[in-house]
């Protein structure tokens, strides 16, 4: 029988002969950088730290998620996970999935690409860094992607960044409260546009067309809207191995400290293995990417590997959510999908404030009828009664605001608390700048104002205080052409060791307020064909 | 009684949706089983019948006196959470989560049930109101 690592799926858990290249991390960052690179013929390698979560349970997971009681559909949380916070609470665990396709199996899939602004905030404003790539540089892979994740979306949108190609799916139709909204948003001189989603709106790629189960996040159960899986499956196709249930303990570089050895994972039964390779790419996601190479620290590289400018786990970023919401005397008609239809761009491109911002209108707002009759304290009639009261005419936004980066926002780890190997775990240190404040207090009056044309009575608002993170972890080991200042290069390599590449949000030097996954898939099949040309 | 009470066909529901649900599941089906024999069991104890014999209120006072109103539900709680968990909130999912359920509180695709798709451009649900004009189907 094949030595499994104690995970119990007789799965061969042993290492590979030496392979052309180690992926550390089975998100969209990695799947894409192993697709790419089996596909081209070369050996490849994936070490993922979480399970495989087979396609024919997500009807239960579904379940899980909608019934209280039933614990985390991805099973996040608990010593595996562990974490410590200061400043800000950060929900690290709310933010991030462990296990093949990483934290798209939760994901929600709204995919836009950056704005040129976004790659210059320094030059432009003196703000941020500047990015050592712009948005011409980008755009070609920007294509690439939308076709590998399969986006569609509609060419509606003034306020987009220049594109020739339309994209290859057709855009879902605006939603019936969209059509509320827009009547409002003329008569103040606001744009509504669509939104590129992730997500099928026919059949693509293997893949079904969306249902409307209305669940995508956390879990869709038809398959409609994309996971990493696909690619993950399609290096396995490819001639790709993957190896779940197998978190990297540490990469070990040879004795000059110019390049990687070995990347040195774990399986369930404590067992430590040692996968060699002529080229490793990190891709754990933003906090894990500063993780995996502090934790790699050697007696050549005392501070973590990679870390010759200090700023592997520094400036570490989010979008901010701010929304308000409240009823209309109306039908709203909410919760029938779990995506967003339409978004306002309008703003994001001004200078007061500077901060990218980006509006949303929401499809689910208010509670849903099942979700709510599952946590009521009653049942039968006075249920009805209560949910009858509740839902039919809640409406809302939501929006992102840029957070600009800040070296005192960062990544390092807890010598007081270990995980489930013994490694110390991630400490977060996060806060709000007085900058990032205002600039949510500006998204607050644009809504306030665009509910108020609508007539809505507003019963809540996230505003500076209430708002939280969108779960987009950025910037914690930076691109830059300065090997002083930044750790990896505009192909995601790293400037310190010659075979190690570094793909995710963790490279971002600045975040804009888009949600990140199509610049990551851009800059994962970028840096794929940086790796590909070195070998 | 979980279910309010002017839905017709309700026992045919149990029989055929919520109870077909959880078929390849043999472990909370097990879950299922075990609360519903315990459950009786306190029906006879306190009301000298199986539960499923009693009237409609004295079941609803047999939940609301354990406590499965306010329980947590919990698959490996105390009896009373899972009552709560295998019981009652397995039949409110199956029917808030279908459209049996989501209709009579105004969405014909709640939320667990396929089909959002086609309704979400919709101004209100067919079938009840008619479609309204202009801003309908879309
Ligand atoms: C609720 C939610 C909603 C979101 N919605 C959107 C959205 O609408 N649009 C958008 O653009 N983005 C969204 N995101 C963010 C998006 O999911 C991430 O940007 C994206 O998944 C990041 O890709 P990644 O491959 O870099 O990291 P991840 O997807 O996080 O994958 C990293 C993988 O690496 C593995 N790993 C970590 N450490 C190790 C180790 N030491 N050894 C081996 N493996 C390791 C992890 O287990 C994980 O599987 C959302 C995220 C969440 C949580
Ligand atoms: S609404 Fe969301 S969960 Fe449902 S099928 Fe479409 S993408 Fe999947």
């Amino acid at each position: 029988m094949a030595d499994d690592g104690g995970v119990g799926d007789g799965r061969d858990r042993t290492p590979s002969a030496r392979a052309d290249v180690c992926v550390v991390g089975s998100g969209p960052a990695g799947a894409l950088v192993a697709d790419r690179l089996a596909s081209a013929g070369k050996e490849v390698v994936v070490l993922e730290a979480g399970p495989r979560f087979e396609f024919d349970r997500r009807r239960e997971q579904q379940e899980r998620h909608i019934r209280p009681g039933m614990g985390d559909p991805w099973e996040m949380g608990g010593p595996r996970d562990d974490y410590t916070t200061a400043g800000k609470h950060y929900p690290l665990n709310a933010a991030r999935v462990k296990g093949v396709g990483g934290s798209t199996l939760h994901w929600q899939g709204m995919v836009m690409r950056l704005h040129e602004r976004d790659f210059e905030m320094e030059t432009r404003y003196g703000l941020g860094a500047d990015w050592p790539i712009d948005y011409e540089d980008l755009r070609p892979h920007y294509a690439e992607a939308e076709r590998e994740l399969g986006v569609a979306g509609a060419m509606d949108n003034p306020y987009a960044p220049p594109r020739e190609e339309p994209f290859p799916l057709s855009a879902f139709p605006p939603s019936y409260s969209d059509s509320l909204f827009a009547e409002a948003c003329e008569r103040l001189g606001i744009d509504m546009h669509s939104v590129p989603n992730a997500r099928n709106s026919e059949p693509y790629d293997g893949r079904a067309a969306c249902q409307g189960y209305g669940t995508c996040r956390p879990v869709c159960p038809s398959g409609a809207k994309y996971t990493a899986e696909s690619h993950v499956e399609k290096a396995v196709n490819a001639g790709a191995r993957v190896i779940d249930h197998a978190p990297v303990q540490r990469l070990e570089h040879d004795e000059s400290g110019d390049a990687v050895e070995a990347a040195v994972y774990a399986t369930p039964d404590g067992t430590e293995r040692r996968q060699s390779a002529r080229r490793f790419v990190v891709a754990c996601g933003g906090v894990e990417n500063a993780r995996l190479l502090l934790l790699s620290e050697s007696e050549r590289y005392p501070d973590g590997l990679a870390n010759s400018s200090g700023a592997v786990g520094r400036f570490f970023m989010d979008h901010l959510f701010a929304g308000a919401g409240g009823r209309l005397d109306e039908p709203t008609r909410q919760n029938h999908v779990g995506f967003i239809t339409s978004e306002c761009h309008q703003f994001y491109d001004d200078a007061d404030p500077i901060e990218g911002v980006k509006l949303e209108f929401l499809n689910y707002a208010g509670p849903s009828p099942v979700i709510e009759a599952l946590h009521a304290e009653t049942w039968g009639d006075e249920l009805l009664d209560r949910l009858l009261d509740s839902y039919g005419t809640h409406i809302a936004m939501g929006g992102l605001v840029e957070q600009l980066p800040d070296a005192e926002n960062r990544i390092t780890l807890d010598p007081e608390r270990e995980d489930d190997h013994g490694n110390p775990v991630p400490h977060i240190e996060w806060s709000l700048s007085e900058r990032t404040r205002a600039a949510i207090r500006r998204a607050n009056e644009v809504q306030h104002a665009i509910l108020e044309e609508l007539g809505a009575s507003i019963e809540w608002t996230v505003g500076p205080e209430a708002t939280g993170p969108a779960y987009h972890q950025m910037g914690t080991t930076r691109m830059g052409n300065d090997p002083a200042e930044s750790v990896v290069d505009a192909d995601c390599r790293t400037h310190d060791l010659s075979n190690l590449w570094v793909v995710g949000s963790s490279v971002f030097p600045t975040g804009g307020a888009m949600n990140p996954t199509l610049t990551i898939a851009a800059l994962s099949l970028r840096a794929a064909d940086s790796v590909a040309g070195s070998l | 009684m979980l279910y309010p009470s002017d839905v017709d066909g309700r026992r045919e529901f149990v029989e055929t949706y919520a109870l077909g649900r959880t078929e390849d599941r043999p472990a909370y089906r097990d879950g299922v089983r075990e609360a519903a024999a315990q459950l009786d069991a306190v029906a006879r104890d306190w009301n000298g019948d199986s539960y499923a014999d009693l009237d409609a209120e004295t079941r609803d006072r047999i939940l609301r006196r354990l406590g499965v109103e306010t329980a947590e539900p919990d698959p490996e709680g105390p009896i009373t959470d899972r009552i709560r968990f295998y019981l009652v909130d397995d039949l409110l999912f199956a029917f808030y989560a279908s459209p049996v359920g989501g209709r009579l509180v105004g969405i014909e695709n709640p939320i667990g049930y396929p089909g959002g798709i086609e309704s979400y451009q919709r101004g209100s649900m067919p079938d009840r109101d008619g479609p309204r004009g202009g801003d309908g189907d879309g």
